[in-house]
């Protein structure tokens, strides 16, 4: 299954949370990534074609997957791929691996 | 013969009356008093312009003329800009101050005004705390709309740079006929916008509405470089800025944004103010706050108190230096790494970050720099200069 960030959720990715405004990472987290995730089909997010990728969309929509207890970074590896065509992307296919490997479990101590 | 009404005989038998007994010595001491009330109202009162809700009026000053610095530029008149910008914020939230600006309709007379004919220089960033000010207390005070006084002696530069910023709207001064308004081929400046949440339609177009990224000889990745950090720079003011009502922040909760490109220095110029409770201040509420002390503990120092401000300058160094290094750490670190980011994709760039009394300085290929100052500019005000 494959995900275009800018075709099928918003080419403008902004805030953290729902309540900063559109085009949130939890917001596209909780509405795109997770129902995707759980679908049991492999997953390529493409974030070509967006205007701009702040840290904090990366950090909640990818590292939040972490957080909600339900994936691993070695399950996440297996079930999901993010990919860049443009040189100018791939930078940021990267961070978001990052993040989710820097990211904990909520319940985790 | 013209009859005279009843009433009017009976004023002039009292008046004939009243000059009959009347001396000749009270009679010039009468004259005198009227000679020095109109020698006293004509040598004080000066006859000014002012615009104001779309017209121009002669009016006169009955009060003061606020002092305005002629240089208004954060970078190097620091200290007389951040205290005008403080003048003006308490004069614009007083009470008093807002009745000044509003002339009565009988007597057309002015309480007092910022004499903005005298600034022969002005920034962008700080047009845009001007603006965001005036727009702030239009907001708050019903009805209310203030005078634009003598326009036609302020400085062209200074005058064409708050017009395309948007302050003259702010003012309800309509002037898009007048011969006052020059367009200028070197210097383009972006009408100020303001939010309340990060909406990245308006932040992401800002850029390009500007110009033509590659006419400037940008690559696509400058852009969205400088389009991340312009969100979330946004984005710091939406979460964390605003968080708790503060006595900075009781008036509006916005934040404002504004681009300008010079032709003649080849600098592009982009600007994120809000009002917030700043970075010194929020610095405690980090997640990363004890990789914060530890910084301060390296200087030899205790990590300040939110209350003071003598380490501002520092407490942002701190924060961008803990932001830059936390890899194994996500969340609020990393977007101020991001704000910073630009200076190393652009190969001429720099950013600065005021906020309250701190300022914190990092050219492309130098070492960062910082000032703790003694007025604060009463929010976060981030400027990123890129040269083409």
């Amino acid at each position: 299954m494959m995900i275009n960030i800018a075709r099928d959720f918003s080419p403008y990715p902004a805030g953290r949370f729902m309540s900063d405004g559109p085009g949130s990472g939890e917001e596209f987290r909780d509405k795109m990534l997770l129902p995707a995730l759980e679908g049991g089909e492999h997953v390529t997010v493409i974030i070509d074609g967006v205007k701009g990728m702040p840290v904090s969309f990366m950090e909640e929509a990818f590292g939040g997957l972490i957080r909600t207890g339900r994936f691993t970074y070695d399950r996440l590896r297996e079930i999901m791929t993010v990919s860049a065509e443009a040189p100018q992307y791939k930078r940021y296919t990267m961070m978001i691996w990052d993040f989710i490997k820097a990211a904990k479990p909520a319940n985790a101590h | 013969m013209k009859r005279f009404s009843e009433h009017y005989r009976w004023w002039l038998r009292r008046h004939q009356a009243q000059e009959a007994c009347r001396t000749r010595w009270s009679r010039k001491v009468q004259k005198f008093k009227r000679k020095k009330k109109f020698m006293t109202a004509s040598a004080i009162e000066e006859w000014h312009t002012s615009y104001r809700r779309g017209r121009l009026e002669r009016v006169t000053i009955s009060g003061e003329k606020q002092d305005v610095p002629e240089i208004l530029n954060l970078e190097i008149n620091y200290e007389e800009t951040a205290d005008f910008l403080r003048r003006l914020r308490i004069g614009l939230r007083r009470k008093d101050g807002r009745r000044d600006h509003t002339p009565s309709r009988r007597t057309k007379k002015i309480g007092g005004y910022w004499d903005f004919a005298r600034i022969k220089q002005i920034s962008t960033e700080v047009a845009l705390i001007i603006a965001s000010e005036y727009e702030s207390a239009q907001s708050f005070v019903r009805h209310w709309s203030p005078s634009a006084i003598d326009i036609h002696t302020w400085d062209r530069g200074v005058f064409n740079l708050l017009y395309n910023i948007g302050f003259f709207e702010l003012a309800n001064v309509d002037l898009k006929n007048s011969e006052l308004v020059i367009e200028s081929k070197n210097f383009k400046i972006l009408k100020l916008v303001g939010g309340k949440l990060s909406d990245g339609d308006v932040i992401y177009n800002l850029f390009e509405k500007l110009c033509s990224p590659k006419e400037l000889g940008f690559g696509d990745d400058v852009l969205l470089n400088i389009n991340s950090a312009m969100m979330e720079a946004v984005l710091n003011s939406v979460e964390h800025a605003y968080k708790e009502n503060n006595s900075l922040s009781k008036y509006q909760h916005r934040w404002w944004i504004t681009g300008a490109l010079d032709f003649s220095k080849r600098l592009l110029k982009f600007v994120v103010f809000d009002r917030g409770k700043t970075i010194p201040v929020t610095l405690n509420t980090w997640d990363r706050y004890p990789a914060v002390q530890r910084v301060f503990r390296f200087l030899g120092q205790e990590a300040p108190d939110p209350k003071d401000s003598s380490r501002d300058g520092t407490a942002i160094a701190a924060a961008m230096a803990v932001g830059k290094t936390s890899t194994k750490l996500p969340n609020r670190g990393k977007g101020l790494a991001q704000i910073e980011s630009v200076t190393q994709f652009c190969q001429e760039s720099k950013i600065r970050i005021y906020s309250r009394c701190g300022s914190y300085e990092k050219t492309t290929r130098r070492k960062a720099t910082h000032v703790n100052r003694n007025t604060a500019i009463g929010g976060t005000l981030t400027v990123w200069d890129v040269r083409f």
